[in-house]
């Protein structure tokens, strides 16, 4: 089962998340601040990343960085409510950049094709062959 | 140049081990070079002759000597006109330690490309000697429409191994880039191979992109070794040859990376004439680069002596007595004391050379006392002194001959290079008149 981390401040987003992407399949953890997402990136080693950028203290695209540093290799979908960092060339690296919804039609999608990507396809197969 | 927002990333930051002990205490970008300059002098000049006032340094081993530098020399940027030149240490925000590699140095300062959101970004090198006409470069870079440009030069086959070495096609486009090759005669034309001087200019949007996908991966971070490879498969990528964008009639580049490499290009300026010269006709008459060039003794040559003129370069507040100097660059506020031998050396600021002292192919760091009666150069091994694989000596910085453990002063030359009467044939000998005068 993959494993999703959730940063952000927002209690309710982080239970109505944990709700949808557990009854995906996924197994998901929480964190409510920037720091604790770094934390817990260290000691779950999380299969996807899902981050907020404001949040209180260390903002997401912070976070994002030195999550980067230490796992290059780890997707990560910046999910906000505000569109103006799109174009900042800091939240590039995201592998996705989603705008918060009510419909998680979206967030679910990114998910599901990151953790789905041609690298972990393989890595799929290689472990059912 | 066509109106083009530009900014301009100089990467400063190389520990230069090959240039040890010269680089014991500085950067390599900061080592003294044809007297009062330093090795990023000529970058910087390329730029603020070529119009660009938008630069960063980045920086990183040894920046402090790099920063007083550029405090002291490059301090007439207007702010008020939208100028700088600022020093950039490797931000500790979202990663830690030091740069991983010329390109993650660039990735790690996208904060810097995002506030200003150039059109292009031209990324250079902050310890190569040339000269070039960067707006040229970048009027090459619009016109060919590519996503980088690079600036290239022909050498020999032989040489191009340890270089990055470009295959051409049609109209200047590279289809190919390999870093230091072991077999660079598959790449060579008439026996020359194009070759990489780590001058890029990119398109932002593809470089940050490059970055980004490069930082995801593990390799070296490294525009030779890896942006350029990938930016030839992923995009359009052009040369410039350096000959084109050069305004000097004869181009000139070195990676002055060793010890020998850096005594080499120093003895190219006081040919004649220079193979480089340190004067620079874009200098605007009355400018202050005047005031940094070290003044030119030519060397008296004997009627119908075969051998070539020499030079030597004095940089101001030298103090020279009655001695011989020859072939020889002096830094700054340096002494020579009477009946001094000097051939073939470069002293740094702030050396004080004893009497009778007689040194050959000798480098001297900065604030050395070389007591009376020394006599330095190569051939037998002192114990304490670095040693060139050409037999170039270099006096580090901070050696005391006065310990009580410091080795032998005198150093036998087992086989000079040249006959003795030739090489006393090339010496200038200065006269107390000239001194007086002085």
């Amino acid at each position: 089962m993959k494993t999703v981390l959730i940063a952000d401040d927002e209690a309710s987003i982080r239970k109505l998340y944990e709700r949808e992407l557990t009854e995906e399949g996924y197994h998901v953890v929480t964190a409510a601040t920037a720091r604790e997402a770094i934390e817990i990136t260290r000691d779950v080693l999380p299969d996807l990343v899902v981050m907020d950028i404001r949040m209180p203290g260390m903002d997401g695209i912070e976070a994002m960085g030195r999550i980067l540093e230490e796992n290059n290799e780890l997707p990560i979908v910046i999910n906000t409510a505000y569109s103006s960092y799109k174009d900042s060339f800091l939240s590039w690296p995201a592998d996705a950049y989603l705008i918060k919804s009510a419909d998680l039609t979206n967030l679910k999608d990114a998910v599901q094709n990151l953790l789905t990507s041609p690298a972990t396809k393989e890595e799929t197969e290689k472990t059912t062959a | 140049m066509r109106p083009v927002n530009v900014l301009t990333m100089i990467l400063a930051g190389g520990i230069g081990e090959r240039l040890y002990p010269l680089t014991a205490n500085r950067s390599k970008p900061s080592v003294p070079f044809g007297g009062n300059f330093r090795i990023i002098d000529f970058t910087m000049m390329n730029c603020v002759l070529s119009g660009l006032r938008s630069i960063h340094l980045l920086t990183q081993y040894h920046s402090l000597s790099l920063g007083r530098h550029k405090n002291a020399r490059w301090n007439f940027f207007s702010p008020e006109l939208g100028e700088f030149v600022e020093i950039v240490p490797p931000k500790l925000r979202t990663a830690t330690g030091f740069y991983h590699g010329t390109a993650d140095a660039i990735y790690r300062n996208l904060d810097l490309l995002d506030r200003y959101r150039p059109d292009v970004v031209l990324v250079l090198s902050g310890d190569h000697v040339y000269r070039a006409d960067y707006r040229r470069f970048i009027d090459s870079h619009l016109e060919s429409d590519a996503d980088v440009t690079v600036l290239t030069d022909r050498v020999d086959e032989e040489t191009a191994s340890s270089f990055g070495v470009l295959r051409l096609g049609d109209g200047g486009t590279i289809e190919r880039f390999v870093e230091k090759p072991k077999d660079p005669g598959t790449y060579a034309v008439e026996g020359k191979c194009q070759i990489n001087l780590g001058v890029y200019c990119f398109q932002t949007k593809f470089l940050v992109e490059r970055l980004i996908s490069d930082s995801k991966r593990n390799t070296a971070h490294d525009f030779g070794k890896n942006i350029l490879p990938r930016s030839v498969e992923e995009g359009r990528v052009s040369s410039c040859p350096l000959e084109a964008i050069c305004p000097d009639p004869t181009s000139y580049w070195r990676d002055v990376g060793t010890i020998d490499g850096y005594f080499e290009s120093t003895m190219d300026l006081l040919r004649t004439p220079p193979a480089f010269d340190l004067r620079d006709s874009r200098w605007p008459p009355g400018s202050r680069f005047f005031e940094w060039l070290p003044a030119k003794f030519p060397g008296s040559r004997p009627p119908g002596d075969p051998l070539p003129a020499t030079q030597n370069l004095i940089s101001s507040g030298c103090e020279v007595t009655p001695s011989s100097v020859d072939r020889s660059v002096l830094s700054p506020g340096v002494h020579i004391g009477q009946g001094s031998e000097i051939e073939e050396c470069i002293i740094f600021s702030g050396v004080n050379i004893g009497k009778g002292v007689k040194m050959r192919r000798v480098i001297v760091d900065e604030g050395v006392h070389i007591p009376d009666g020394a006599e330095i150069r190569d051939g037998v091994h002192c114990g304490q002194f670095t040693s060139s694989p050409s037999g170039v000596v270099v006096v580090a910085s901070g050696y005391r001959f006065d310990e009580p453990n410091s080795p032998k002063v005198t150093v036998t030359r087992k086989a000079a290079r040249k006959p003795a009467a030739s090489r006393k044939s090339r010496k200038t000998k200065s006269r107390p008149a000239e001194r007086t005068a002085s």
